[in-house]
């Protein structure tokens, strides 16, 4: 599929379709290390004299490219489905394979940033259990209750998406109980292996 | 198995024919039991007083006091028999204590195992398989993700009861097959236990 | 083979194989049967599988059935669907060989101390639970189920221990208050009416969990109490004039706290050092009076001895009088004597009574300390006897219980039975060959003898008639006739020791043809043809099918 950009998006861009292979790779340095690093004007200032535009033209440019490539990563474009989406922008070959090879390089990192973003849920992290025998208490001096006790520790992914917030739950549970639940647990697993649930990611993905 | 003596005085009461007939502490037996195992009372005890209702409340409550700790204590029906006996009941009415007291002790041990502080106790599981379509940041399926609740219980004092609470969280088919393995190792933990001789 | 047979056959149905009654050999066997033995045998032995029971009518599922069971003995499937008798001895006899010893579960004795108890009694617990059927923990009661004992599966109705304190009638003591009577018979609730159901059982057992945790503003009142205990050492009754008011600002500033809590602890030094000087002052005005009495006292004393001494003085100036005085000690001094003779004549006898008696109470006392020891001794060795006793008889019945299994299922005395049967059956047959084995033996020795004669007599005549064969023409004659005897003798006993052999050839193949008849082959090649047929034509349907 091809992406469209919005107007002002292309207006941004415009400016490095005028310019050198050279200007190109620099700029695309400058992105990089944007993502990295964040904003750097002293760069930004050089780099416009450089040129002799606006500063403001060249932060749009890099903020324009670092758009780029995150709209790229969003839609998951391939080799050839990014360089057509580039060509309407007006770039010529060797900036296309300039541009898609910064796309490659940063893929992979931006593509598995944005999905955990969009999942902030708790998500199992850990299980640790031990089993114990209740064998007396204040109120019954002789009885025998089997007991397991379950630490279980989830994560959350952070907002800034730095890291992961965990978070540790006590529980118990009898033997009968924890046969039922690692039964239905099970069976969930079965199920999301059988013909049927395949079918379903086949005809999703496709 | 330690006494006041008070409570084998409070006891001697019973021996008291005319202020205690035999109906009566068979009917005050039956009240004991049936509170000590969480039912309603089957007779009004207000009914039971006769002439003498401070002898029978005590002896209520003394009757009440031995069963609670005889259990507490688990003491076979032999050694109860030889308590009563010192304490001059005849053998009808330790008999029939007896018989109520194999026959309700296992309940009552229930009720005090009902006395404590636990974790959340976990009864049940819920889980569901979803399929992300679409989301605002991804333009790509993703999953299965399964979306698993376990159900917990625990004592609350405010509702006076048990509080069902649904611990959630989720799973792709990774973390699940871990925790499904780590479930099945206490499992397995547990079948050995039972399979030993 | 009978015994063999029967053996593996009981075997077969201790493991729920069901079989008629009248199968009592492997002839017997069909392939269903042989399927299910061979599946119970594995299953007996590998836990935790199972393993088909039946052969299904279709022939292409049966071959994979036994294929498939047969993969785990090194057999192949022509053993079990067409079987054959010997084969399935030796495969049922190496499966029966291998099955888990129920024996040695049997010999191991249980123990009834604390801890081996509790150890079976969680492993009952452990394995029962794994047994039972899962519920939803809404349909039970109290979180428990019982079933041969209580098995728990919720503990949201466990609440932790809290009680209230009981108002119960104690009518054993003697009515101080007729108030209190008149409360007791008519005011006063039954105890199960004083709280909640729940809280019963904790209020019945324990008296002290009255104070609850729980009580925000006790813990208050605690806090603030130990904290002016820490500032200075206050009497109880100025503790609570201060406590009031604080507990009621607390909730103002600290500052103004801080400051009257200091004000508070000056005055408090002060007003202590005020006492001490009180008490010293007081201390010192009690010794100043204490030692004036004494001086007093003193004082007065010396006075009478004055007046006294001054009185004898008087006394003593006259001469007479001094006589007389010293006359009167000397009657006093002797009658004093006197005196103590005779009280001596009276303590003596009187002393050693007392001696006698106190050595009768001491010796009493040591056999009564003895007796009480032993009384005690035996009465601790009634209670262990009685626990041990107790114990024993648990031991006993669970003993009594097992024991009637084992004669239930009569395995051990059954086989030591058999074995004993095969072991005279096998002892006489020994004997049967040891004796047919010295019957040849005698035999043999007989030809070898008879042999040895004939040699011996032909030589013996040889040699008579060849001395004459010189002389006598009729003797050269009969000597080639014996000649020609010795050859034909010889043919003879040929003859019959080949007879023997070709008979012992005709036994081993009349054996070898019996074994062959045994097989069935041409039986079993038509079932196989059968079989081939059928699966063919169930092929084609299928063909046909897709």
């Amino acid at each position: 599929m091809l992406i469209s950009l919005r107007n002002d998006h292309k207006e941004h861009l415009n400016l490095l379709t005028t310019q050198s292979v050279q200007v190109l790779i620099d700029f695309c340095k400058l992105a990089i290390d944007f993502l990295q690093n964040g904003p750097n004007l002293k760069l930004y200032t050089t780099a416009a004299e450089k040129l002799s535009v606006d500063l403001d033209a060249v932060q749009n440019c890099i903020y324009g490219l670092v758009n780029l490539l995150l709209l790229s990563c969003k839609y998951k474009l391939s080799e050839a489905d990014f360089r057509d989406s580039i060509l309407t922008l007006g770039f010529s070959s060797e900036q296309q394979t300039i541009l898609h090879k910064f796309y490659e390089s940063k893929k992979t990192e931006v593509a598995r940033i944005i999905t955990k973003l969009s999942v902030s849920e708790p998500h199992y992290d850990d299980l640790e259990w031990r089993f114990e025998v209740q064998v007396s208490s204040r109120a019954l001096l002789h009885q025998v209750v089997p007991l397991m006790t379950l630490d279980l520790s989830l994560k959350t992914m952070k907002d800034d998406g730095s890291g992961y917030e965990k978070e540790h739950l006590l529980l118990q549970t009898d033997v009968n109980n924890l046969l039922h639940i690692t039964q239905e647990l099970e069976k969930a697993l079965i199920e999301s292996r059988s013909r049927h649930s395949r079918k379903i990611q086949r005809a999703l993905n496709s | 198995m330690k006494f006041d003596e008070n409570i084998k005085k409070s006891l001697n009461l019973a021996n008291n024919a005319t202020a205690v007939t035999d109906a009566t502490f068979k009917g005050l037996l039956e009240n004991c039991f049936s509170v000590l195992t969480g039912l309603p009372e089957p007779h009004n005890v207000t009914n039971l007083y006769n002439s003498k209702p401070d002898l029978v409340k005590e002896l209520y409550a003394a009757l009440l006091s031995i069963t609670a700790e005889f259990v507490r204590s688990g003491q076979k029906s032999d050694s109860i028999r030889d308590f009563l006996n010192k304490c001059g009941y005849n053998e009808a009415k330790i008999s029939f204590y007896t018989d109520l007291y194999d026959r309700n002790r296992e309940e009552i041990e229930g009720s005090l195992i009902n006395v404590g502080s636990h974790l959340p106790h976990i009864t049940d599981v819920t889980w569901k398989i979803d399929y992300i379509i679409k989301s605002s940041c991804v333009d790509a399926s993703e999953g299965p993700l399964f979306r698993i609740g376990l159900q917990t219980e625990k004592y609350n004092s405010e509702i006076g009861g048990k509080k069902v609470e649904l611990v959630n969280f989720t799973c792709d088919s990774q973390e699940l097959q871990d925790l499904v393995y780590k479930l099945k190792d206490a499992v397995r933990h547990c079948q050995r236990i039972g399979s030993e001789h | 083979m009978e015994e063999i047979d029967a053996i593996i056959i009981d075997s077969l149905k201790n493991l729920h194989c069901d079989f008629e009654d009248d199968v009592t050999s492997l002839k017997h066997f069909d392939a269903d049967m042989v399927v299910s033995a061979i599946s119970r045998c594995l299953e007996a032995m590998i836990p935790d599988t199972s393993f088909p029971k039946k052969l299904p009518p279709s022939m292409s599922i049966k071959l994979k059935i036994t294929s498939s069971l047969a993969a785990r003995d090194d057999i192949g499937y022509q053993t079990i669907l067409y079987c054959n008798e010997a084969e399935i001895r030796r495969v049922l006899m190496f499966l029966v060989e291998r099955l888990p010893r129920e024996a040695s579960k049997v010999a191991h004795v249980e123990q009834t101390g604390y801890v081996p108890t509790l150890v079976k009694e969680i492993e009952q617990k452990v394995r029962g639970s794994l047994q039972q059927v899962w519920v939803p923990s809404c349909v039970l009661r109290n979180g428990f189920r019982r079933n041969e004992g209580l098995f728990f599966h919720s503990f949201g109705n466990c609440r932790p221990l809290k009680g209230v304190k009981l108002q119960v009638p104690f009518t054993s003591r003697s009515y101080s208050d007729e108030a209190l009577k008149e409360y007791w018979v008519r005011n006063v609730p039954v105890v199960t009416k004083q709280c909640e159901v729940e809280e019963l059982l904790p209020s019945l057992l324990f008296k002290d969990c009255l104070i609850s945790s729980v009580d925000t503003d006790l813990r208050n009142c605690f806090k603030v109490a130990s904290h002016r205990e820490e500032i200075t050492p206050l009497k109880s009754s100025e503790l609570v004039q201060v406590k009031m008011p604080e507990v009621t600002e607390e909730s103002e500033s600290e500052q103004k706290l801080q400051a009257l809590v200091d004000d508070v602890k000056l005055k408090k030094e002060e007003c202590v050092e005020l006492d001490k000087k009180v008490k010293s002052y007081e201390s010192q005005l009690e010794q100043l009076a204490k030692s004036r009495t004494e001086e007093e006292e003193t004082l007065q004393t010396l006075l009478s001895q004055v007046n006294l001494k001054s009185k004898t003085l008087t006394v003593i100036s006259k001469e007479e009088n001094l006589q007389k005085l010293k006359n009167m000690i000397e009657a006093s001094r002797n009658k004093l004597v006197n005196l103590t003779e005779q009280w001596k004549s009276i303590q003596t006898p009187l002393l050693e009574e007392y001696k006698s008696l106190q050595n009768a109470i001491s010796s009493k006392d040591l056999k009564q300390q003895q007796e009480q020891d032993k009384f005690k001794k035996l009465e601790e060795t009634h209670k262990t006897l009685n626990t041990d006793l107790h114990e024993k008889t648990q031991l006993e019945d669970q003993l009594r219980k097992k024991l009637e299994q084992v004669n239930k299922t009569n395995t051990r005395s059954g086989y030591t039975r058999r074995i004993l049967e095969i072991i005279g059956n096998i002892k006489k047959q020994d004997e049967e060959i040891q004796k047919i084995l010295k019957d040849t033996r005698e035999v043999q020795r007989e030809i070898s003898s008879l042999t040895g004669q004939v040699d011996r007599s032909f030589t013996l005549a040889d040699e008579l008639i060849f001395r004459d064969a010189k002389h006598d023409e009729t003797a050269r004659k009969a000597y080639k006739l014996l000649a020609q005897l010795r050859d034909d003798c010889s043919v003879i006993i040929k003859a019959v020791t080949d007879l023997g052999a070709v008979e012992r050839e005709c036994r081993n193949l009349q054996e070898q043809i019996d074994s062959e008849t045994a097989k069935e082959s041409a039986v079993k090649l038509e079932r196989v043809n059968k079989d081939l047929q059928e699966m063919k034509k169930e092929t084609e349907t299928l063909l046909k099918q897709t």
